[in-house]
């Protein structure tokens, strides 16, 4: 019996105009939980490639104040 | 020469004079230093994702440019002993990332002021709002709580008094109407009854004899 794999498809692998950039926060936001926490790619789907870009470009806008480093989970 | 980028984030208390002057400041210092700018990108006045020297919103602005690696570190060094600043992110781009300036500086600081200043009203009317919806939330856990117990004694007396007088009431109409009110009425009442009973054997034992 063959092996069916259930691995999804990186997002950022399959379209290529889908740019990792720490201004775009909207497309960040997806990546991050509601605490501010990185998801990690075995649940997104993201391939470890992207996975390093995304967390270079949130760290890089938590920086500068786009994106926070931690909610209050008291504040949702 | 390599293609670099700046966000730097300015104090949201300089409006449209002095934020010119600080950019412009900004970008002489990054010509003495070697320099050479490329493109400015005013994003406008913005809520910052969290406090920076206690300010809540300040004002985005990108800055492209190109030179050597040892400028980046001065122009870094500059950037952190300027107070209005409040942070600033410097990042490598390739050449095809490099914007191409539309608008001149000023009227891109007269677009953004409007616009921030649509933006801050909309804030204020969204914390409004839920400031009276967090205070519409406090009345009901008070009406539900009674907030301190006392009141909330005082509907349960008030409530228990109700009872009570309607049940007073109940009792001194049936009384008035049964037995006449108090326990002494009700006391001649069974005496009467008994006095009945006893008269109407009476007259059967008199009718015996």
């Amino acid at each position: 019996m063959a092996l069916v794999s259930n691995r999804r498809i990186c997002i950022f692998c399959e379209n290529n105009d889908q740019k990792i950039n720490y201004k775009e926060i909207k497309i960040l936001r997806k990546f991050i939980t509601e605490q501010g926490k990185i998801i990690p790619g075995h649940v997104t789907g993201v391939c470890s490639k992207h996975q390093r870009h995304l967390g270079r470009a949130i760290k890089q806008a938590r920086n500068i104040a786009l994106l926070p480093y931690s909610v209050d989970p008291r504040h949702f | 020469m390599n293609y670099y980028e700046t966000l730097y984030i300015v104090h949201p208390a300089l409006e449209s004079g002095h934020l010119k002057d600080i950019i412009l400041s900004i970008e002489e210092s990054l010509k003495n230093m070697g320099g050479k700018s490329l493109s400015i990108d005013l994003w406008g006045k913005k809520r910052l994702a969290y406090l920076i020297d206690k300010q809540k919103y300040g004002t985005y602005i990108q800055l492209q440019f190109s030179g050597e690696g040892k400028c980046t570190s001065s122009f870094g060094m500059e950037l952190e002993h300027n107070p209005n600043i409040l942070a600033y992110l410097t990042t490598t781009i390739d050449e095809a990332d490099v914007v191409v300036q539309k608008e001149d500086l000023e009227t891109q600081i007269v677009g953004q002021s409007r616009e921030s200043l649509r933006i801050e009203e909309e804030d204020v009317k969204k914390e409004k709002g839920n400031a009276s919806s967090t205070k519409i939330v406090a009345d009901d856990s008070v009406a539900d709580t009674g907030g301190d117990n006392k009141p909330q004694e005082n509907s349960v007396d008030e409530k228990i008094n109700q009872e009570n007088t309607d049940e007073i009431s109940e009792e001194t109409e049936g009384d008035i109407t049964d037995t006449g009110g108090d326990n002494k009425p009700q006391e001649n009442s069974v005496d009467e009854k008994i006095n009945q009973e006893n008269t109407d054997e009476i007259p059967v034992e008199s009718e015996k004899e």
